[in-house]
């Protein structure tokens, strides 16, 4: 088999394993708004049952949104499936920084920085999350009385066009042009015990109706355990 | 001449071979019994049946008295398993033999083809088998091996206790049948979701009988019930069915919490 084959078997198989993974980074999961449980083992991130979820990041291509507030309409929309998805299917307490009216609530976060943190949060998953870092999150968790601090990320891409059709079959490759026509996703968990990340989940699906991610972005939560539930707590 | 057939001899076992595995494969489907969805499910196999006999011996009817209370626990049906699929793969395992035996006696010009497809199925479609067969057996092994009434027994008198109502001048029968307990299939793509139900019956008091059903399920869950987990059957056979064992576990302590709420509070004693 020559070099070149070798090559794009590697790429091939690089590709497939980027589609989808979640990963957990502790053994310890360690909730601060009650008395941790004993029903569930100590690196159980339904211990985490009330979260405080970050405006979603939305990425987009050049002339999806022609607006910031069609842009932080698509937000809004996306941060309310996981709102509904996380609360009904998996019991969370799931707390956010806007108001009824959808705007976002700067006096919530008190004294602290909070137009830097909006900006500054949407680093923290290119990184690995630093000391500053955590100790935002922890200020953050305390403040808002949370066990954790969730960030949601999307990257949409542009749908299928006649050129990506016709790479397809000039290219033989599907996974590839299928790649590079599907959003990236992805979601953070970080406890506020000790502004750890401690649960991650990535994925890259493919769209046929370009206006509705938000299946693929609720989808990035069912692998996710279930919160702790009320009647097993003691506050 | 004798060098080619030399050659095709094997190419010919294999191929017999290989139909005489697709011929079981197929036949294998065909089963004596009337209900094709037992069928299906493979409840006819004595694996299976046996299986169902130790989750029975786990779980036999549990009596005993809090006061003046008496409490009755018992298990109604047997544990839901997930259909077994793996057995599909064996079929892509005979269709690789199949073509790995085609392509020993095709023409060259198409047996490369057929010979490197075969190599790649076989493996392939083994490994999938055992992967599939092996997370099967974990999460039936955990399902039929939980034990649901002692369990709930053991909590509910607990609570009870805890809440004196063993010192109260009250008098009578609580009967919990669980009726349902498993995994099931989900109604979102690729997941199972573990239920538990039972009806609850209190029954013997001044006033009248109280019926309910607790149910932890996906569809038509009681109002404080929490959500059920749903995930995909990979997550719940990992670590040999940890998630599984602990889920099941907390499932039980909720169904005594909210059994004790109703005792409690809903129904009057």
């Amino acid at each position: 088999m020559s070099a070149l084959k070798i090559w794009c078997m590697i790429i091939l198989l690089m590709m497939i394993y980027s589609c989808s993974y979640n990963e957990q980074f502790k053994d310890t999961i360690t909730p601060v708004t009650y008395q941790d449980t004993p029903h569930r083992s100590a690196d159980s991130i339904g211990k985490l049952r009330r979260l405080l979820i970050m405006p979603v990041e939305v990425l987009s291509y050049k002339g999806r949104y022609l607006s910031r507030d069609s842009l932080e309409t698509a937000e809004i929309k996306y941060e309310k499936a996981c709102v509904q998805f996380l609360t009904e299917k998996k019991g969370y307490n799931i707390i956010t920084l806007r108001g009824a009216d959808g705007k976002l609530k700067t006096d919530l976060l008190k004294d602290l920085d909070d137009k830097k943190i909006l900006t500054t949060y949407k680093t923290w998953r290119r990184e690995s999350p630093g000391k500053q870092s955590a100790e935002i999150i922890q200020n953050i968790g305390n403040i808002m009385s949370v066990d954790g601090v969730l960030v949601v990320w999307i990257k949409e891409r542009r749908p299928w066009n006649a050129i990506d059709g016709i790479l397809n079959i000039a290219l033989m490759n599907i996974p590839l042009v299928y790649n590079m026509a599907s959003p990236n996703i992805g979601a953070l968990i970080y406890e506020t015990s000790t502004g750890d990340l401690v649960w991650s989940e990535k994925q890259s699906t493919f769209i046929i109706e370009p206006d509705n991610y938000t299946d693929s972005i609720v989808s990035l939560f069912t692998d996710l355990e279930n919160a702790v539930p009320l009647q097993l707590i003691k506050e | 001449m004798s060098k080619q057939r030399n050659h095709n001899f094997p190419g010919i076992v294999c191929l017999l071979f290989s139909i005489s595995l697709l011929l079981q494969a197929c036949s294998s489907s065909h089963s004596e019994l009337p209900d094709s969805k037992l069928k299906k499910q493979g409840y006819d196999s004595p694996w299976l049946k046996k299986q169902q006999q130790i989750f029975a011996s786990k779980n036999p009817v549990t009596i005993s008295t809090i006061g003046n209370l008496q409490l009755t626990t018992r298990m109604a049906a047997a544990a839901e398993i997930p259909e077994d699929i793996s057995k599909i793969n064996l079929f892509f395992t005979a269709e690789g033999s199949a073509s790995l035996a085609l392509g020993m006696v095709a023409p060259p010009m198409y047996a490369s083809a057929l010979v490197v497809g075969g190599l790649l199925l076989i493996p392939l479609s083994s490994y999938l088998y055992i992967h599939e067969k092996n997370k099967w057996e974990t999460i039936s092994g955990v399902l039929v091996k939980t034990e649901i009434t002692g369990r709930l027994h053991r909590a509910i008198v607990k609570k009870l206790t805890m809440d004196s109502v063993d010192k109260r001048a009250v008098q009578g029968e609580i009967d919990i049948a669980v009726h349902a307990f498993g995994l099931v299939r989900s109604t979102s793509n690729n997941t199972h979701c573990l239920m538990l139900s039972a009806d609850f019956i209190l029954s013997g008091t001044s006033s009248n009988d109280c019926r309910e059903s607790l149910k932890i399920t996906e569809i038509n869950r009681s109002l404080d019930a929490p959500p059920p987990q749903c995930s995909r059957l990979e997550l719940f056979s990992k670590n040999r069915g940890a998630l599984l064992k602990m889920m099941a576990d907390e499932y039980i302590d909720v169904l005594a919490v909210m059994a004790v709420e109703r005792i409690l509070k809903k129904c009057p004693l």
